[in-house]
């Protein structure tokens, strides 16, 4: 099958434990979602399945091969990273960092074109020629979801977005502007994988929910099963209401149970 | 502020069109050649220095009375300085651009952070000591010997600072330039202690290095740079897109598909071949690397591929400006160009370092 998958992921540093026989895995067409508290290690999970943390125990496979075997660009044609917050060295403005995930060669025109569907896509076409660092915080978090879109519809539209808390800096319309591309994305017949710390907008959006904390998996699955009562309180510490709503489970967060 | 160490307070947009500021820079580095051929105790009209250059070009001289002395001063005496003058000046910020942009920082200059002293330490050493050793190079490289050994030390003096200064992918301000503090000291120690046993003709010979100067311009030296000049550049421009996607950081140039540690070794080689042959043939000239790459942010943007050609073309062009300075001002003595750059460039040094306060916490 066509995954990408990690498989009991384990990551040291010195000797603790960040990961400890983690695993996860996204299909096409899936959007999952990782949840957890600070420190759970979905980061470090992130970055092993992205190929930038190569010193781990256990085995990440994209289409059937090991990751060991992809070269960087190659790899770059299948995913794209959102990381949580990129500081960018140079004043670039929006459209060049956009510009950034296109592939070498690509045609012109139809990168101009793929360019200016993303920033419409993340509402920021109106700033394509401001000054990165100049944005707010919000803005560049879109900027730079342009930039990953771009790179996956360069190479096909399919593939997987990893994406690294990508509504940490959002105001709530763009929050949900958010998922609905990555919900489409997965319409299209790629994969997404989301760290999210908002259980309400993960329910929503993912078809799967992974739960982790202290560098374990303690609960995957649909929504529906996954987020209960129990579940909030074993992952957080805190003691919540779970009730159905049409879409799915919806949580009322009351008190942190110490 | 989280932003304070990649924008200079710079306005929101950009103000002018890349390829207008390639155009202008070439005005300027053909205006300053032409400038540095007819200015000098005789003074050539630039119509009469055009007239000998298309004469040359066609080989044709002139041989009789004052055409020929005319033909002599512009071919034989200032042609090889002035491309002497515009080849080191490329380099030196060629090298600027590329420095900052593995370092992801707009203050890294070879010259600031001791690269361009590993390399006049490397050079020095050769000077005194290689006469021990020289029996034992091939003939071919023995012409290239002092470049080699230049480019030897400048390799060695920023694979050291990348490894003092970046930790994780991330070069902090303060760390490199304490590094590069650390660095200049240390190989200007070594420096002294070489000199203090060197002869008094190796003495003299050293001078040249520690002010920077292109008075002993001769064709054989524009030779030497030449290759140099060419591995640079081509390999700056090669390296442009990989340094654009840099410009996010080290793990995001990876996830665009960059091979990050080849990119930065390549980059560390060039430079290093660059700033070699510069001080191979100058001496230390400080502040080009800086002040010109900054500049053509400033007006044409971060895009390296434009910053690489603009960097070739402006810091050509300045470099020859300075250098007719540096020859006129104090005629008929020469003041050394290091010291005419370093006027120049360490006020506008300093100008960065302020507007960098933010991020370096002071």
């Amino acid at each position: 099958m066509t995954m990408y998958a990690a498989r009991d992921i384990s990551f040291f540093v010195g000797s603790k434990a960040i990961l400890d026989s983690a695993s996860v895995a996204v299909a096409p067409g899936k959007v999952v979602a990782i949840v957890g508290p600070n420190g759970a290690g979905k980061s470090t999970l992130l970055k092993v399945l992205a190929g930038e943390e190569r010193h781990f125990k256990g085995s990440v496979t994209l289409e059937d091969s090991d990751l060991k075997n992809w070269d960087p660009v190659s790899l770059a044609r299948k995913r794209a990273v959102l990381p949580q917050a990129v500081v960018v060295a140079f004043p670039f403005l929006s459209r060049e960092i956009v510009a950034l995930g296109l592939p070498q060669y690509f045609s012109r025109s139809e990168g101009e074109k793929l360019i200016a569907r993303a920033l419409q896509a993340v509402d920021l076409l109106q700033f394509s020629e401001r000054v990165y660092e100049t944005l707010s915080g919000g803005e560049r978090q879109r900027v730079q979801l342009a930039r990953v879109l771009v790179q996956l519809w360069a190479n096909g539209g399919k593939g997987y977005l990893l994406l690294d808390e990508p509504t940490s800096a959002l105001d709530l319309p763009h929050q949900l502007a958010t998922l609905r591309i990555a919900r489409q994305h997965a319409d299209a017949g790629g994969g997404v994988l989301a760290i999210l710390h908002d259980i309400n907008l993960a329910a929503m959006a993912a078809d799967e929910i992974v739960a982790m904390r202290d560098g374990r998996v303690i609960a995957s699955g649909p929504p529906a099963e996954v987020v209960t009562d129990g579940l909030i309180r074993a992952l957080y510490g805190v003691a919540a209401r779970v009730r159905g709503v049409p879409d799915g489970p919806f949580l009322l967060p009351q008190t942190v149970i110490s | 502020m989280t932003s304070g160490d990649a924008v200079l307070g710079v306005s929101s947009r950009r103000m002018t069109l890349p390829r207008l500021v390639l155009v202008i820079s070439a005005a300027v580095l053909v205006a300053a050649m032409i400038g540095s051929l007819a200015i000098g105790p005789v003074v050539i009209p630039s119509g009469k220095v055009i007239g000998i250059l298309w004469d040359a070009l066609w080989g044709i001289r002139a041989n009789t009375g004052l055409d020929m002395r005319d033909a002599i001063v512009v071919l034989d005496i200032r042609m090889p300085r002035t491309l002497l003058a515009a080849g080191v000046g490329a380099t030196l910020a060629v090298s600027g651009a590329v420095m900052q942009g593995i370092f992801r920082n707009p203050l890294a200059d070879p010259g600031i952070v001791g690269v361009s002293s590993g390399a006049a330490l490397a050079a020095v050493a050769w000077i005194v000591f290689g006469g021990l050793v020289a029996g034992y190079v091939p003939r071919w490289l023995i012409n290239y010997s002092l470049p080699v050994a230049a480019f030897g030390g400048g390799l060695t003096a920023t694979i050291l600072l990348h490894r003092m200064a970046t930790r994780n992918g991330r070069t902090a301000v303060a760390s490199l330039l304490f590094a590069g503090i650390a660095l200049g000291s240390l190989t200007g120690a070594a420096t002294g202690l070489i000199i203090f046993v060197a002869s008094d003709q190796q003495l003299r010979e050293f001078t040249f290095w520690s002010l920077g100067s292109l008075g002993g311009a001769t064709w054989p030296r524009v030779g030497i740079l030449i290759p140099f000049v060419i591995v640079l550049i081509s390999g700056s421009l090669w390296l442009a897109r990989g340094l654009d996607a840099l410009a996010l950081g080290e793990a995001e140039a990876f996830h665009i598909g960059v091979n990050v540690e080849r990119l930065k070794r390549v980059a560390i080689v060039v430079v290093a071949a660059g700033v070699g042959a510069a001080v191979a043939v100058s001496g230390i000239i400080g502040f080009v690397g800086l002040v010109v790459p900054h500049l053509l942010r400033l007006s044409a943007g971060p895009a390296h591929r434009t910053l690489v050609i603009g960097s070739a073309l402006l810091g050509a062009g300045l470099l020859t400006a300075s250098d007719i300075f540096a020859r006129v001002v104090a005629a008929p003595a020469e003041l050394p160009l290091g010291v005419v750059t370093a006027l120049i460039g360490a006020p506008f040094f300093l100008w960065l370092l302020r507007r960098h306060r933010a991020s370096l916490g002071a």
